[in-house]
């Protein structure tokens, strides 16, 4: 009995820390990059690179996507 | 980037996986070519501006057909975890859809927020016609950031849009006398606001000095014209070709010159440009630095069109003397640049050399003397002589 709540205290802050930890790395990518996993991707217009018309992720909508954002240097 | 693109090259052929790229580059052109280099042909949207407001790149991000985020940053390259994580997996639909595909906003409607408008409503304002208005609507464009800046000087975003805007019209043929100065003041502001954005302190380094760099920013372009060439294609253009600065690669010690360097005009006896056959533009990057900090000036010379001036390629080399204050160090005291090939031209010419403040510097504005010595001819068959200009290079010093 005893042993049996030992290990549901384990769990339960093992529970805690696992989620407290999926937290803080959530809100640490959050702070690092300004996106969050399961957030809509902003909708924004940019020029193409290619013919300077506008283009937005809806263009690609129905697609899976591997987005970079990214500079040359 | 090149690592993700080789990895998935067969999910993207069978049409599993659509690669994008948003690139937040002050010149957009050298991404191009940064491409076609690594044979990278997927779409790529352009973000100079940094309306996604990120603080750092590389960023890459796996959306969902949805348009949702479902991973940030996924272990570079490792394509099984890809596709058992994400590729594979099928996920629902977002309460809300959006999707509409975005246009061009209508600009012949487009109207200024009152004066009394916010910084929001200005930035907005001004994001509308930097974007979309081209050069044509940048002077507005400008104006808009600055009326932000105005209703709120510590927006940091604000400052660095103002900056990217004077840059590109530097870069443009409605170059204005201090674009470029206005641009460096303005990511100076920005970084002094928001020191955690990479993408604020990167414009200031690409241009400044070596002990700032994290790395060369474009010194992989030659490299590139010459991969791209010897695969029987044509580099894709640059419409501003990456210089000093931008090559330069980064060093953890200043180190002046100890070669013996003789002053060419010690008693001032070359008669003075009064005419201002030469103009002479000088910008600090940073422009503000700590006691032992490095600057880099860039010192671009200008033949004034209205003048007809031109400068004499059959002479000897634009040479340029610096004579430092007590205590501040230079790179080199004497500078030159070699001549093009033709006999007359009129093209602008540009030095950088990089100064060191003394440990013991006070706060306050610095002047550095320095005089250029060129030849100039006052038309293409016209009189040509060899003038002296006296030049100031300012840089102020900050004690923390």
């Amino acid at each position: 009995m005893v042993h049996h709540r030992k290990a549901s205290i384990l769990s339960l802050v093992m529970i805690l820390s696992a989620t407290c930890v999926t937290a803080v790395g959530a809100q640490g990518r959050r702070a690092a990059t300004g996106f969050q996993v399961g957030q809509s991707f902003p909708e924004i217009a940019f020029p193409s690179l290619e013919t300077d018309r506008p283009m937005s992720l809806a263009d690609f909508r129905g697609k899976k996507l591997l987005l970079h954002v990214f500079a040359s240097w | 980037m090149p690592g993700w693109h080789d990895a998935t090259k067969e999910l993207q052929d069978a049409g599993k996986l659509q690669m994008v790229g948003i690139i937040q580059e002050q010149h957009p052109d050298r991404a191009r070519l940064f491409m076609q280099w690594k044979k990278m042909g997927w779409p790529i949207l352009v973000d100079s501006y940094n309306l996604l407001d990120v603080p750092v790149v590389p960023i890459t991000l796996a959306i969902d057909e949805y348009g949702v985020i479902r991973q940030i940053n996924p272990p570079r390259g490792d394509v099984d975890l890809l596709e058992r994580t994400f590729l594979s997996q099928t996920f629902e639909p977002p309460a809300s859809l959006a999707g509409e595909r975005l246009t061009v906003p209508d600009l012949s409607s487009l109207r200024p927020p009152p004066r009394s408008g916010n910084v929001e409503a200005w930035k907005a304002y001004g994001d509308v016609l930097a974007v979309w208005g081209g050069a044509v609507r940048r002077d507005d464009a400008i104006g808009a950031y600055a009326a932000a800046i105005r209703s709120d000087a510590d927006d940091a975003m604000a400052q660095f849009r103002l900056a990217v805007a004077y840059r590109m019209r530097y870069d443009s043929d409605a170059r204005r006398d201090g674009d470029f100065n206005k641009a460096i003041e303005h990511w100076a502001n920005a970084l002094e606001i928001d020191p955690n954005q990479y993408i604020f302190r990167r414009r200031i380094q690409q241009y400044g000095p070596r002990l700032d760099k994290p790395y060369p920013f474009y010194d992989w372009v030659n490299t590139a014209r010459a991969e791209v060439e010897a695969r029987g294609e044509v580099p894709s253009p640059l419409v501003v070709e990456p210089r000093g600065a931008e090559f330069a690669h980064p060093t953890e010690s200043f180190t002046p010159s100890e070669a013996p360097e003789a002053e060419p005009d010690p008693r001032g006896r070359v008669l003075r440009d009064e005419s201002q056959f030469i103009t002479i533009e000088t910008i600090a990057v940073p422009p503000v630095i700590e006691p032992g900090a490095t600057a880099r000036f860039h010192i671009v010379f200008r033949p004034v069109e209205e003048n007809l001036s031109h400068w004499n390629n059959e002479a000897e080399e634009l040479a340029f003397w610096i004579d430092p204050p007590r205590g501040w160090e230079v790179e080199r005291r004497y500078l030159t640049l070699p001549l093009p090939p033709e006999v007359v031209s009129q093209e602008a010419r540009v030095l950088e050399v990089e100064v060191r403040a003394p440990e013991g510097s006070r706060s306050g504005s610095v002047t550095i003397p320095a005089y250029a010595l060129y030849y100039v001819c006052e038309d293409v068959n016209g009189v040509c002589m060899y003038r002296r200009q006296d030049v100031e290079l300012q840089v102020a010093v900050r004690r923390q």
